[in-house]
């Protein structure tokens, strides 16, 4: 499997939290937390994706999205279960970790692509192509600040999606950039799928999952509501949110 | 959820690819649209030994023999143990987009704050040569033995780095708490002066601090010629890896609950 997650669950305290380990309790001795109200983000979520699988990820804003991400991702810990992700990882959730406005867009490049996961080499060989799909040759030298806010972008997600993960992970923000470069980015995620890479899309809008997902799961709630066909269930979904529940 | 970061980075190289990037970036970003650059490594210490040379040489004279390169010695090594710290403890929260990307390796960050400092310290080693020889000190093979004291040297800064790396996103004030802290290890430590000329009944307690150990050592072997205390060495090399256990641990334990609250 390329995506296990079992049983996942996740609680938040809405006032501070009590300390469930000696790690968190160490934790807890700095933060001076009480325990208060619980909220579970997530409660007993269970699903698999197979190696090479486009999976779409829909739910209303608060269903427990992100948190899932974030958990897939490594960020925070779960509270019950347990998710185990097989493969390289690309998340395009954080683009343009590592930039800062004073460096070339040269030394961001090798930056951002070094901390995504590649090594020295591998960017070096990847050089020419990010810098043509960002589209950004003539300002290579400059500092990042002067750049506009759609060519930081356009790089980020150059660097991000040179990074040939075995499994790509991208959040609702790919509204990067002109109608064009859209385009572009599409395309190079429809490449992923057809090159038999794991996707998992996330957004709150079923028309973009509907483009590359045979499978679809709906979160409501923190729980999974539905797992299956992209079709069926982005369907049941879309006729949902127009009855607005 | 730690193994995705074993899966997904299994090489040393990429470790090492990863910590020299971030040293270059720190570096870059540093020096960037600074005149003089990379040479304020040289000049920010020459320009202190300067002072304190007009100061405990003129106002209240130590009789220190070779007093620039005493002061030099003492100083940098300082300089890279206090810099890496007080830098450390603000690292994870300067550099919110790194510790919230998925699959970092965070420990990283600690790492490059005391990789570059130790940089610097290497680039203003050079004038530490060039001051012995301007008062007459022979260059000996002693100068041999100084790699051993920056082993022991970047265990203590790198734990004490991790350390305050990790606390201070929990506890904010611990950065202000720092600086106090700083000043009065600054005294204690024997950087403008020679612990060996220092009487009272409490003196010996100075020998423990783990930086009076260091200095000491980079004072044998560059102004004395001789080999330093190896056994104090030892010593100090062992409690700082230990420590660097104790602030790994306690980095990882926290790791979970700064990726949330940073």
């Amino acid at each position: 499997m390329s995506i296990s997650v079992t049983q996942l669950g996740k609680r938040y305290w809405l006032q501070g939290g009590a300390p469930r380990t000696f790690q968190q309790a160490l934790a807890q001795v700095f933060t001076s937390a009480r325990r208060g109200t619980a909220f579970w983000a997530l409660r007993d979520v269970s699903f698999q994706i197979a190696p090479g699988e486009a999976v779409g990820l829909v739910g209303h804003n608060g269903a427990g999205k992100s948190t899932l991400l974030r958990l897939i991702c490594g960020l925070g810990r779960a509270t019950t279960g347990s998710v185990r992700v097989e493969g390289r990882v690309a998340a395009l959730l954080d683009l343009g970790a590592g930039f800062h406005p004073n460096l070339t867009g040269r030394e961001n490049l090798y930056v951002s692509a070094v901390v995504a996961g590649l090594r020295r080499a591998e960017v070096d060989a990847r050089y020419r192509s990010i810098v043509d799909f960002a589209e950004i040759e003539e300002f290579i030298d400059q500092p990042l600040r002067t750049y506009s806010s759609g060519m930081q972008m356009r790089l980020a997600f150059a660097v991000a999606t040179h990074v040939d993960p075995d499994v790509l992970i991208v959040d609702e923000a790919l509204a990067v950039g002109d109608s064009n470069f859209q385009q572009k980015c599409f395309e190079r995620i429809e490449g992923f799928r057809k090159a038999g890479k794991t996707l998992l899309l996330v957004s709150h809008d079923p028309n973009m999952l509907g483009r590359f997902c045979q499978r679809a799961l709906w979160m409501d709630h923190g729980q999974l509501r539905a797992d299956g066909p992209a079709e069926l269930i982005l369907e049941q979904y879309a006729a949902r949110m127009l009855v607005g529940v | 959820m730690k193994n995705n970061l074993i899966l997904n980075r299994p090489s040393p190289g990429y470790a090492f690819d990863a910590l020299t990037t971030l040293i270059g970036r720190e570096l870059r970003i540093r020096y960037k649209g600074s005149w003089l650059g990379l040479l304020w490594a040289v000049l920010s210490p020459l320009g202190m030994v300067a002072v304190m040379h007009v100061v405990f040489t003129r106002l209240v004279p130590l009789n220190i023999p070779n007093y620039a390169a005493f002061i030099f010695a003492g100083l940098i090594s300082w300089t890279w143990f206090q810099t890496s710290v007080i830098t450390g403890s603000s690292t994870l929260l300067d550099n919110r987009d790194l510790v919230r990307k998925p699959f970092f390796p965070r420990a990283l960050l600690p790492l490059t704050v005391t990789g570059t400092n130790f940089v610097l310290y290497l680039l203003a080693l050079p004038v530490l040569l060039a001051l012995l020889i301007f008062e007459g000190v022979p260059l000996t093979p002693a100068l041999l033995a100084l790699p051993v004291v920056w082993v022991v040297q970047f265990l203590f800064t790198l734990a004490c780095t991790v350390f305050f790396a990790a606390v201070s996103t929990i506890v904010r004030d611990v950065q202000h708490l720092l600086g106090v802290l700083m000043i009065l290890w600054f005294y204690l430590t024997p950087i403008f002066y020679d612990l060996e000329r220092v009487s009272g009944e409490q003196v010996y307690l100075l020998h423990f601090n783990p930086l009076a150990v260091l200095i000491m050592a980079h004072r044998a072997i560059a102004l004395q010629g001789e080999m330093p205390n190896w056994t104090a060495l030892a010593w100090c090399g062992l409690f700082s890896a230990l420590l660097l256990g104790v602030a790994l641990y306690i980095f990882y334990a926290l790791e979970d609950a700064f990726v949330e609250e940073v």
